[in-house]
Protein backbone atom coordinates (compact mmCIF):
# COMPACT_ATOMS: atom_id res chain seq x y z
CA UNK A 1 0.00 0.00 0.00
CA UNK A 2 2.18 2.83 -1.27
CA UNK A 3 -0.43 5.54 -1.62
CA UNK A 4 1.36 7.91 0.70
CA UNK A 5 2.88 10.56 -1.54
CA UNK A 6 3.93 14.12 -1.10
CA UNK A 7 2.70 17.33 -2.62
CA UNK A 8 5.55 17.37 -5.11
CA UNK A 9 3.96 14.50 -7.02
CA UNK A 10 0.27 15.21 -6.37
CA UNK A 11 -1.03 18.69 -7.06
CA UNK A 12 -2.58 20.17 -3.94
CA UNK A 13 -6.15 21.28 -4.79
CA UNK A 14 -7.02 24.87 -3.83
CA UNK A 15 -10.13 23.63 -2.04
CA UNK A 16 -7.84 21.72 0.31
CA UNK A 17 -4.91 24.11 0.43
CA UNK A 18 -6.86 27.10 1.75
CA UNK A 19 -8.21 25.50 4.95
CA UNK A 20 -4.82 23.87 5.53
CA UNK A 21 -3.16 27.29 5.13
CA UNK A 22 -5.52 28.78 7.72
CA UNK A 23 -4.61 25.95 10.11
CA UNK A 24 -0.90 26.45 9.45
CA UNK A 25 -1.04 30.19 10.10
CA UNK A 26 -2.98 29.69 13.33
CA UNK A 27 -0.33 27.23 14.54
CA UNK A 28 2.58 29.51 13.56
CA UNK A 29 0.92 32.47 15.28
CA UNK A 30 0.46 30.47 18.49
CA UNK A 31 4.06 29.28 18.36
CA UNK A 32 5.32 32.87 18.07
CA UNK A 33 2.76 34.38 20.46
CA UNK A 34 1.33 36.73 17.85
CA UNK A 35 -2.38 37.55 18.06
CA UNK A 36 -3.91 36.42 14.77
CA UNK A 37 -7.52 35.82 13.79
CA UNK A 38 -8.71 33.82 10.80
CA UNK A 39 -11.45 35.71 8.97
CA UNK A 40 -13.74 35.30 5.94
CA UNK A 41 -13.51 32.40 3.49
CA UNK A 42 -14.63 28.96 4.67
CA UNK A 43 -15.31 30.34 8.16
CA UNK A 44 -18.32 32.17 6.75
CA UNK A 45 -19.72 28.84 5.56
CA UNK A 46 -19.13 27.23 8.95
CA UNK A 47 -20.93 30.15 10.59
CA UNK A 48 -23.90 29.91 8.23
CA UNK A 49 -23.16 33.27 6.62
CA UNK A 50 -22.32 32.07 3.14
CA UNK A 51 -23.07 29.09 0.94
CA UNK A 52 -20.22 26.83 -0.05
CA UNK A 53 -17.58 28.35 -2.27
CA UNK A 54 -13.92 27.58 -2.89
CA UNK A 55 -11.67 30.27 -1.44
CA UNK A 56 -8.31 30.78 -3.10
CA UNK A 57 -6.74 32.63 -0.20
CA UNK A 58 -6.60 32.43 3.55
CA UNK A 59 -7.51 35.83 5.03
CA UNK A 60 -6.07 36.60 8.42
CA UNK A 61 -6.10 39.63 10.67
CA UNK A 62 -2.96 40.24 12.70
CA UNK A 63 -2.45 42.67 15.57
CA UNK A 64 -1.49 45.82 13.63
CA UNK A 65 1.68 46.63 15.57
CA UNK A 66 3.11 43.20 14.67
CA UNK A 67 2.06 43.03 11.01
CA UNK A 68 5.57 43.40 9.65
CA UNK A 69 7.08 41.05 12.23
CA UNK A 70 4.49 38.37 11.49
CA UNK A 71 5.07 38.63 7.72
CA UNK A 72 8.78 38.13 8.42
CA UNK A 73 7.95 35.07 10.51
CA UNK A 74 5.79 33.68 7.69
CA UNK A 75 8.60 34.40 5.23
CA UNK A 76 10.84 32.12 7.30
CA UNK A 77 8.36 29.33 6.45
CA UNK A 78 8.55 30.13 2.74
CA UNK A 79 5.61 32.55 2.45
CA UNK A 80 6.89 35.60 0.54
CA UNK A 81 5.25 38.79 -0.71
CA UNK A 82 3.58 38.53 -4.10
CA UNK A 83 5.26 40.92 -6.51
CA UNK A 84 2.46 43.20 -7.70
CA UNK A 85 2.46 46.49 -9.60
CA UNK A 86 2.44 49.48 -7.31
CA UNK A 87 -1.01 51.08 -7.28
CA UNK A 88 -1.77 53.55 -4.52
CA UNK A 89 -5.06 53.15 -2.72
CA UNK A 90 -7.29 55.90 -1.52
CA UNK A 91 -7.73 53.88 1.66
CA UNK A 92 -4.71 53.19 3.85
CA UNK A 93 -2.51 50.20 2.93
CA UNK A 94 -3.98 47.34 4.89
CA UNK A 95 -2.82 43.99 3.63
CA UNK A 96 -0.02 41.96 2.15
CA UNK A 97 -0.48 38.95 -0.09
CA UNK A 98 1.94 36.12 0.61
CA UNK A 99 2.59 33.21 -1.71
CA UNK A 100 4.49 29.93 -1.38
CA UNK A 101 6.00 28.09 -4.31
CA UNK A 102 4.50 24.76 -3.18
CA UNK A 103 1.03 26.00 -2.27
CA UNK A 104 -1.71 27.03 -4.72
CA UNK A 105 -3.43 29.32 -2.18
CA UNK A 106 -2.31 32.76 -1.02
CA UNK A 107 -2.30 34.10 2.52
CA UNK A 108 -3.74 37.61 2.78
CA UNK A 109 -2.40 39.21 5.94
CA UNK A 110 -4.51 42.19 7.04
CA UNK A 111 -3.61 44.69 9.73
CA UNK A 112 -7.09 46.18 9.53
CA UNK A 113 -10.03 45.90 7.20
CA UNK A 114 -11.05 48.78 4.87
CA UNK A 115 -14.37 50.26 5.94
CA UNK A 116 -13.39 50.35 9.60
CA UNK A 117 -12.42 53.97 10.28
CA UNK A 118 -11.70 53.36 13.99
CA UNK A 119 -8.11 53.12 15.18
CA UNK A 120 -6.67 49.87 13.84
CA UNK A 121 -5.25 48.79 17.21
CA UNK A 122 -8.51 49.44 19.04
CA UNK A 123 -10.56 47.64 16.41
CA UNK A 124 -8.24 44.65 16.59
CA UNK A 125 -8.32 44.61 20.39
CA UNK A 126 -12.11 44.42 20.32
CA UNK A 127 -12.11 41.67 17.68
CA UNK A 128 -9.57 39.76 19.78
CA UNK A 129 -11.56 40.25 22.98
CA UNK A 130 -14.70 38.87 21.32
CA UNK A 131 -12.92 36.11 19.38
CA UNK A 132 -14.20 32.59 19.18
CA UNK A 133 -12.82 29.22 18.19
CA UNK A 134 -13.68 27.78 14.83
CA UNK A 135 -12.51 24.65 13.10
CA UNK A 136 -10.77 24.40 9.75
CA UNK A 137 -9.02 21.35 8.32
CA UNK A 138 -10.22 19.47 11.41
CA UNK A 139 -8.16 21.54 13.85
CA UNK A 140 -9.23 24.50 15.99
CA UNK A 141 -8.42 28.01 14.73
CA UNK A 142 -9.03 31.34 16.41
CA UNK A 143 -11.44 33.55 14.54
CA UNK A 144 -13.45 36.73 14.99
CA UNK A 145 -16.95 36.36 16.40
CA UNK A 146 -19.78 35.47 14.05
CA UNK A 147 -21.08 39.05 14.12
CA UNK A 148 -17.59 40.45 13.42
CA UNK A 149 -16.99 37.98 10.59
CA UNK A 150 -20.33 39.02 9.12
CA UNK A 151 -19.45 42.72 9.38
CA UNK A 152 -16.02 42.18 7.79
CA UNK A 153 -17.62 40.24 4.95
CA UNK A 154 -20.21 43.00 4.46
CA UNK A 155 -17.47 45.63 4.27
CA UNK A 156 -15.65 43.45 1.76
CA UNK A 157 -18.73 43.10 -0.43
CA UNK A 158 -19.51 46.82 -0.23
CA UNK A 159 -16.04 48.25 -0.68
CA UNK A 160 -16.02 47.95 -4.47
CA UNK A 161 -18.68 48.18 -7.16
CA UNK A 162 -20.98 45.23 -6.76
CA UNK A 163 -21.26 42.26 -9.07
CA UNK A 164 -24.12 39.77 -9.24
CA UNK A 165 -22.07 37.45 -7.03
CA UNK A 166 -21.54 40.23 -4.47
CA UNK A 167 -25.28 40.95 -4.45
CA UNK A 168 -26.06 37.30 -3.73
CA UNK A 169 -23.46 37.18 -0.99
CA UNK A 170 -24.77 40.42 0.50
CA UNK A 171 -28.26 38.94 0.73
CA UNK A 172 -26.89 35.78 2.37
CA UNK A 173 -24.92 37.79 4.90
CA UNK A 174 -27.85 39.96 5.93
CA UNK A 175 -30.16 36.94 6.16
CA UNK A 176 -27.56 34.99 8.18
CA UNK A 177 -26.91 37.85 10.60
CA UNK A 178 -30.64 38.53 11.07
CA UNK A 179 -31.26 34.90 11.92
CA UNK A 180 -29.19 34.98 15.13
CA UNK A 181 -29.67 38.61 16.11
CA UNK A 182 -30.62 38.29 19.76
CA UNK A 183 -30.11 41.14 22.26
CA UNK A 184 -26.58 39.96 23.12
CA UNK A 185 -25.54 39.84 19.46
CA UNK A 186 -27.16 43.20 18.89
CA UNK A 187 -25.16 44.70 21.73
CA UNK A 188 -21.95 43.24 20.28
CA UNK A 189 -22.80 44.64 16.88
CA UNK A 190 -23.47 48.09 18.35
CA UNK A 191 -20.15 48.04 20.20
CA UNK A 192 -18.28 46.98 17.07
CA UNK A 193 -20.05 49.73 15.11
CA UNK A 194 -18.87 52.32 17.68
CA UNK A 195 -15.26 51.18 18.08
CA UNK A 196 -14.90 50.36 14.37
CA UNK A 197 -16.59 53.61 13.26
CA UNK A 198 -18.65 51.79 10.67
CA UNK A 199 -22.00 53.39 11.48
CA UNK A 200 -22.08 55.64 8.41
CA UNK A 201 -20.57 53.08 6.06
CA UNK A 202 -23.02 50.35 7.12
CA UNK A 203 -25.95 52.59 8.06
CA UNK A 204 -28.51 50.74 5.95
CA UNK A 205 -27.35 47.32 7.14
CA UNK A 206 -27.11 48.29 10.82
CA UNK A 207 -30.62 49.77 10.74
CA UNK A 208 -31.91 46.61 9.12
CA UNK A 209 -30.28 44.50 11.84
CA UNK A 210 -31.83 46.62 14.58
CA UNK A 211 -28.98 48.92 15.65
CA UNK A 212 -30.13 52.39 16.73
CA UNK A 213 -28.50 55.63 15.52
CA UNK A 214 -26.72 57.97 15.34
CA UNK A 215 -24.96 57.09 12.10
CA UNK A 216 -22.87 60.17 11.41
CA UNK A 217 -19.49 58.94 12.61
CA UNK A 218 -17.33 59.91 9.62
CA UNK A 219 -15.87 63.21 8.44
CA UNK A 220 -16.83 64.36 4.95
CA UNK A 221 -13.32 63.47 3.81
CA UNK A 222 -13.45 59.95 5.20
CA UNK A 223 -16.83 59.37 3.60
CA UNK A 224 -15.57 60.68 0.25
CA UNK A 225 -12.57 58.32 0.37
CA UNK A 226 -14.89 55.40 1.04
CA UNK A 227 -17.23 56.39 -1.79
CA UNK A 228 -14.41 56.84 -4.33
CA UNK A 229 -13.04 53.44 -3.40
CA UNK A 230 -16.48 51.89 -3.80
CA UNK A 231 -16.63 52.97 -7.41
CA UNK A 232 -14.09 50.64 -8.94
CA UNK A 233 -13.91 52.62 -12.18
CA UNK A 234 -12.74 55.60 -10.16
CA UNK A 235 -10.73 53.72 -7.57
CA UNK A 236 -7.44 53.42 -9.47
CA UNK A 237 -7.48 56.95 -10.85
CA UNK A 238 -8.70 58.27 -7.50
CA UNK A 239 -5.92 56.38 -5.73
CA UNK A 240 -3.24 57.94 -7.91
CA UNK A 241 -4.73 61.42 -7.62
CA UNK A 242 -4.98 61.06 -3.88
CA UNK A 243 -1.39 59.81 -3.61
CA UNK A 244 -0.12 62.70 -5.77
CA UNK A 245 -2.08 65.18 -3.72
CA UNK A 246 -0.81 63.85 -0.42
CA UNK A 247 2.83 63.50 -1.54
CA UNK A 248 5.57 66.05 -0.89
CA UNK A 249 6.32 68.35 -3.82
CA UNK A 250 9.42 66.50 -4.92
CA UNK A 251 7.56 63.19 -5.00
CA UNK A 252 4.52 64.54 -6.84
CA UNK A 253 6.25 64.61 -10.25
CA UNK A 254 7.74 61.16 -9.79
CA UNK A 255 4.31 59.77 -8.83
CA UNK A 256 2.65 61.52 -11.76
CA UNK A 257 5.12 59.99 -14.23
CA UNK A 258 4.68 56.59 -12.62
CA UNK A 259 0.89 56.92 -12.90
CA UNK A 260 0.90 57.98 -16.55
CA UNK A 261 3.85 55.97 -17.83
CA UNK A 262 4.66 52.94 -15.67
CA UNK A 263 7.83 51.04 -16.59
CA UNK A 264 7.68 47.85 -18.65
CA UNK A 265 8.80 45.96 -15.57
CA UNK A 266 5.85 47.34 -13.60
CA UNK A 267 3.34 46.57 -16.36
CA UNK A 268 4.60 42.98 -16.57
CA UNK A 269 3.53 42.43 -12.96
CA UNK A 270 -0.12 42.67 -14.03
CA UNK A 271 -2.02 39.37 -14.34
CA UNK A 272 -1.31 37.72 -17.72
CA UNK A 273 1.30 40.31 -18.69
CA UNK A 274 4.50 38.52 -17.64
CA UNK A 275 5.32 37.43 -21.21
CA UNK A 276 3.85 40.46 -23.01
CA UNK A 277 5.78 41.64 -26.07
CA UNK A 278 6.32 45.29 -27.14
CA UNK A 279 2.87 45.52 -28.74
CA UNK A 280 1.18 43.97 -25.73
CA UNK A 281 2.82 46.57 -23.50
CA UNK A 282 1.74 49.40 -25.81
CA UNK A 283 -1.84 48.10 -25.84
CA UNK A 284 -1.82 47.93 -22.04
CA UNK A 285 -0.52 51.52 -21.79
CA UNK A 286 -3.18 52.83 -24.17
CA UNK A 287 -5.96 51.02 -22.27
CA UNK A 288 -4.70 52.37 -18.95
CA UNK A 289 -4.51 55.90 -20.27
CA UNK A 290 -7.97 55.73 -21.82
CA UNK A 291 -9.42 54.43 -18.57
CA UNK A 292 -7.60 57.14 -16.62
CA UNK A 293 -8.87 59.91 -18.88
CA UNK A 294 -12.42 58.54 -18.81
CA UNK A 295 -12.55 58.39 -15.00
CA UNK A 296 -10.49 61.53 -14.32
CA UNK A 297 -13.39 64.02 -14.12
CA UNK A 298 -15.50 61.96 -11.70
CA UNK A 299 -12.48 60.93 -9.62
CA UNK A 300 -11.31 64.57 -9.41
CA UNK A 301 -14.78 65.76 -8.43
CA UNK A 302 -15.01 63.13 -5.68
CA UNK A 303 -11.48 63.89 -4.51
CA UNK A 304 -12.35 67.56 -4.19
CA UNK A 305 -14.64 66.57 -1.32
CA UNK A 306 -11.70 65.18 0.64
CA UNK A 307 -10.42 68.06 2.67
CA UNK A 308 -8.21 68.10 5.68
CA UNK A 309 -7.62 64.30 5.74
CA UNK B 1 -6.26 -6.09 20.34
CA UNK B 2 -4.56 -2.77 19.62
CA UNK B 3 -6.62 0.33 18.95
CA UNK B 4 -5.55 3.12 16.60
CA UNK B 5 -6.15 6.85 16.50
CA UNK B 6 -5.14 10.06 14.76
CA UNK B 7 -2.87 12.20 16.95
CA UNK B 8 -4.15 15.68 17.68
CA UNK B 9 -2.35 18.59 16.01
CA UNK B 10 -2.62 17.11 12.54
CA UNK B 11 -4.73 19.09 10.08
CA UNK B 12 -6.41 17.19 7.30
CA UNK B 13 -8.89 17.75 4.51
CA UNK B 14 -10.75 15.30 2.37
CA UNK B 15 -11.03 15.97 -1.35
CA UNK B 16 -12.56 13.43 -3.68
CA UNK B 17 -10.73 10.15 -3.06
CA UNK B 18 -7.76 11.61 -1.20
CA UNK B 19 -6.98 12.89 2.27
CA UNK B 20 -4.42 15.68 2.53
CA UNK B 21 -2.57 15.61 5.84
CA UNK B 22 -0.48 18.40 7.37
CA UNK B 23 1.43 17.69 10.57
CA UNK B 24 1.41 20.91 12.58
CA UNK B 25 3.12 19.55 15.68
CA UNK B 26 6.65 20.26 14.53
CA UNK B 27 6.97 23.58 12.75
CA UNK B 28 10.63 22.87 12.03
CA UNK B 29 9.68 19.68 10.21
CA UNK B 30 8.34 19.13 6.71
CA UNK B 31 5.35 21.46 6.33
CA UNK B 32 4.19 20.09 2.99
CA UNK B 33 0.80 18.42 3.02
CA UNK B 34 0.93 14.72 2.20
CA UNK B 35 -1.73 13.01 0.13
CA UNK B 36 -3.18 9.67 1.15
CA UNK B 37 -5.18 8.05 -1.60
CA UNK B 38 -7.58 5.14 -2.00
CA UNK B 39 -7.42 2.53 0.80
CA UNK B 40 -4.73 4.59 2.56
CA UNK B 41 -7.18 7.49 2.81
CA UNK B 42 -9.91 5.13 4.03
CA UNK B 43 -7.61 3.76 6.75
CA UNK B 44 -6.64 7.27 7.89
CA UNK B 45 -10.27 8.34 8.15
CA UNK B 46 -11.20 5.20 10.09
CA UNK B 47 -8.42 5.61 12.67
CA UNK B 48 -10.59 7.31 15.27
CA UNK B 49 -9.53 9.86 17.84
CA UNK B 50 -7.68 9.55 21.12
CA UNK B 51 -11.05 9.58 22.90
CA UNK B 52 -12.49 7.00 20.57
CA UNK B 53 -9.73 4.88 19.02
CA UNK B 54 -10.60 2.26 16.45
CA UNK B 55 -9.89 -1.43 17.19
CA UNK B 56 -7.45 -2.86 14.64
CA UNK B 57 -9.80 -5.57 13.38
CA UNK B 58 -12.71 -3.13 12.95
CA UNK B 59 -10.43 -0.85 11.01
CA UNK B 60 -9.33 -3.56 8.58
CA UNK B 61 -12.90 -4.87 8.19
CA UNK B 62 -14.21 -1.41 7.46
CA UNK B 63 -11.69 -0.81 4.67
CA UNK B 64 -12.24 -4.29 3.24
CA UNK B 65 -15.99 -3.64 3.10
CA UNK B 66 -15.55 -0.24 1.53
CA UNK B 67 -13.37 -1.65 -1.24
CA UNK B 68 -15.26 -4.95 -1.64
CA UNK B 69 -12.19 -6.99 -0.73
CA UNK B 70 -11.73 -10.12 1.37
CA UNK B 71 -10.31 -9.54 4.83
CA UNK B 72 -7.27 -11.75 4.16
CA UNK B 73 -6.48 -9.77 0.99
CA UNK B 74 -6.21 -6.46 2.73
CA UNK B 75 -5.18 -7.34 6.27
CA UNK B 76 -1.43 -7.64 5.62
CA UNK B 77 -1.02 -4.44 3.56
CA UNK B 78 -3.35 -2.52 5.87
CA UNK B 79 -1.38 -3.47 8.98
CA UNK B 80 1.91 -2.63 7.22
CA UNK B 81 0.47 0.73 6.28
CA UNK B 82 -0.66 1.38 9.85
CA UNK B 83 2.90 0.77 11.02
CA UNK B 84 4.20 3.10 8.30
CA UNK B 85 1.81 5.76 9.56
CA UNK B 86 2.91 5.08 13.11
CA UNK B 87 6.61 5.49 12.26
CA UNK B 88 5.79 8.72 10.42
CA UNK B 89 4.01 9.93 13.57
CA UNK B 90 0.69 10.13 11.76
CA UNK B 91 -1.02 7.35 13.73
CA UNK B 92 -0.78 6.22 17.32
CA UNK B 93 -1.95 3.07 19.00
CA UNK B 94 -3.18 1.97 22.36
CA UNK B 95 -1.83 -1.44 23.14
CA UNK B 96 -4.36 -3.98 24.28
Amino acid sequence: MTQQVDVASVALPVAVATPLAYALVDRIAAEHSVRVLAIKGPLLEKMGLRSQKISSDADILVEPSRMSEFCTILASYGWKDRDVRFAPSILDPHSRTLIHEEWPSDIDVHSYFPGFFGKAGEVFDLLWETRTQGELANVPVLTASRVANGVIALLHVLRNSSTAEDDAQYAELIAGLKQDMDPVQLQSLGRLADVGRIRRVLEKELRELGVDGPFDDLTAGELARWEINRTSAQATTGGWLYAIRMAEWRSKIRLFVRAVYPSNEELRKDPGMAEADRFGLIRSRVKRLARGIRTLPSASASLFKIRGD
Amino acid sequence: MDKWYRPSGIAFELCEEAVYVLDLRDLQGDLRPRALQGPAAAIWLTLGTVDSPCPELDLVKSVAEEYGMELHEIEGPALDFLRDLESAGLAERMHA
